[in-house]
């Protein structure tokens, strides 16, 4: 059989397609023949490179056409919304090294995931804004510019490091009217998170780098996320007078 | 190290989509929000594979995910979340395709991409490191039906009955583009390396 005739089959013999008795021939043909050898290893080492190609990134603003668009039709979503999403769903505080290295590389993880907490501090005394009303709507908790107690230093992380206190003791100050089952889910998931943030502290503060930081920064906004779901479900909790 | 929190300690993965997709059905934008940024980059990179322009890929990255809130109620975890929106997606992208008129060009054996038999006394060329923005460019240049199946075989992992399905074309068929598309891109990298020497000559 000429090479013309092997060459067609490598496809199937490298997908493990070709019959016993084709795969034999090929294969003697393969021992004597470089050519053809060669184009083997050529198509092995490009269906290798295409499975593992990285992943392309759409423009940043292509989230908020798609919410533009389903927020039309959207049915408000009232408190019953936000309880099912705490007992529906889990929080994610893994943070793979392939999310570490995609870190590095761009240090854009995820900021714009936390619309709900606002930060009107350009100056001298920041305020946090937590935008309690924005899915109930009905909300008469507004809890608003609660001022920080750590804007002395001008680092991030010690920045959201105040909000979580700030948040943890706006929780604490409402708990009263929480079943016992909400209670300890929220113990269990502050303890998680605090967990993961003792993880990435350590980490950075043994090799401290940009993407490290980031990494910190990722595990606080990510507390803090929870806690204003918490702080939500908190506020959604009392009675409804207010209605 | 895993920590997961709250509700669902030990859950697998596969129940998170499916949490956040029971959560956007019942309307949480936020949890479909978060479905989104765990989902963006794969179908995107798909839509953008098979269409070969950027924009047009973001269009339809957007009508995937229009479609998909939608549709996210009859997401009943049968299957995968993943393998729900890729297939999805490879939808969107086929009637894409059909409704600007392309045919997927899906020739009969005989089509019009020639194979370049190479013969013993050639010298063989090897085909350099294959990096993966050559990679993409040789993608890139396939026609459209050849293009397709390349990228639903060897870039997302579907089987040739699958795609034959998707297609709706024979098994023979998808096995003979995907080859045809596989040694056309080794021409490619090996053109684009033999003009790189050209031109350090």
């Amino acid at each position: 059989m000429a090479c013309a005739n092997f060459q067609d089959q490598l496809s199937d013999f490298l997908d493990g397609e070709l019959a016993a008795n084709d795969r034999q021939n090929l294969e003697r043909h393969l021992r004597t023949c470089s050519v053809c050898t060669t184009i083997r290893d050529d198509l092995a080492r490009l269906i290798a490179a295409s499975a593992n190609l990285p992943l392309h990134t759409p423009s940043p603003a292509l989230w908020a056409n798609i919410e533009r668009e389903i927020g039309a039709g959207r049915v408000a979503a009232g408190p019953a919304a936000w309880w099912n999403r705490l007992s529906a769903r889990h929080y994610d505080f893994s943070i793979s090294a392939r999310q570490l290295v995609a870190a590095a590389a761009t240090v854009t993880v995820a900021v714009g995931a936390f619309w709900a907490i606002q930060i009107a501090s350009p100056n001298a005394l920041p305020t946090l804004d937590v935008n309690w009303n924005s899915m109930g709507g009905t909300s008469s908790q507004g809890v608003q510019a609660v001022p920080l107690a750590h804007v002395a230093s001008n680092d991030e992380i010690a920045r959201l490091r105040g909000l979580v206190d700030e948040m943890t003791a706006t929780i604490a100050s409402s708990q009263s009217n929480w079943s016992s089952e909400l209670k300890s889910t929220y113990l269990k998931s502050v303890a998680a998170a605090d967990a993961r943030i003792a993880e990435v502290e350590r980490a950075h503060a043994v090799a401290p780098s940009d993407a490290s930081r980031e990494v910190v920064l990722a595990a606080y906004r990510e507390k803090l996320r929870l806690l204003d779901e918490f702080a939500r479900l908190a506020s959604e909790a009392r009675p409804p007078a207010a209605k | 190290m895993q920590y997961l929190a709250a509700v669902a300690i030990e859950t697998p993965r596969v129940e998170t989509d499916l949490d956040l997709a029971r959560a956007s059905a019942a309307g949480d934008t936020a949890a479909f929000e978060q479905l989104y940024r765990q989902h963006h980059r794969r179908v995107f990179s798909l839509c953008l594979r098979m269409l070969g322009n950027p924009t047009e890929a973001e269009d339809l990255t957007q009508d995937v995910f229009v479609q998909l809130f939608r549709k996210i109620g009859s997401f009943r975890g049968e299957s995968a979340f993943t393998t729900w929106l890729h297939r999805m997606t490879v939808n969107q992208v086929l009637m894409h395709f059909r409704k600007r008129n392309v045919r997927p060009e899906l020739t009969t054996d005989d089509g019009e991409l020639p194979v370049t038999i190479e013969v013993g006394t050639d010298k063989p060329s090897r085909m350099p490191i294959v990096d993966h923005i050559a990679l993409e460019r040789a993608i890139g240049e396939l026609p459209k039906g050849y293009r397709t199946v390349f990228v639903l075989h060897d870039v997302e992992g579907y089987e040739h009955e699958e795609i034959g399905r998707m297609l709706g074309v024979t098994v023979g068929t998808s096995k003979s583009q995907l080859h045809k598309a596989r040694m056309r891109i080794r021409t490619l990298l090996d053109k684009k390396s033999s003009d790189n020497r050209e031109v350090q000559a």
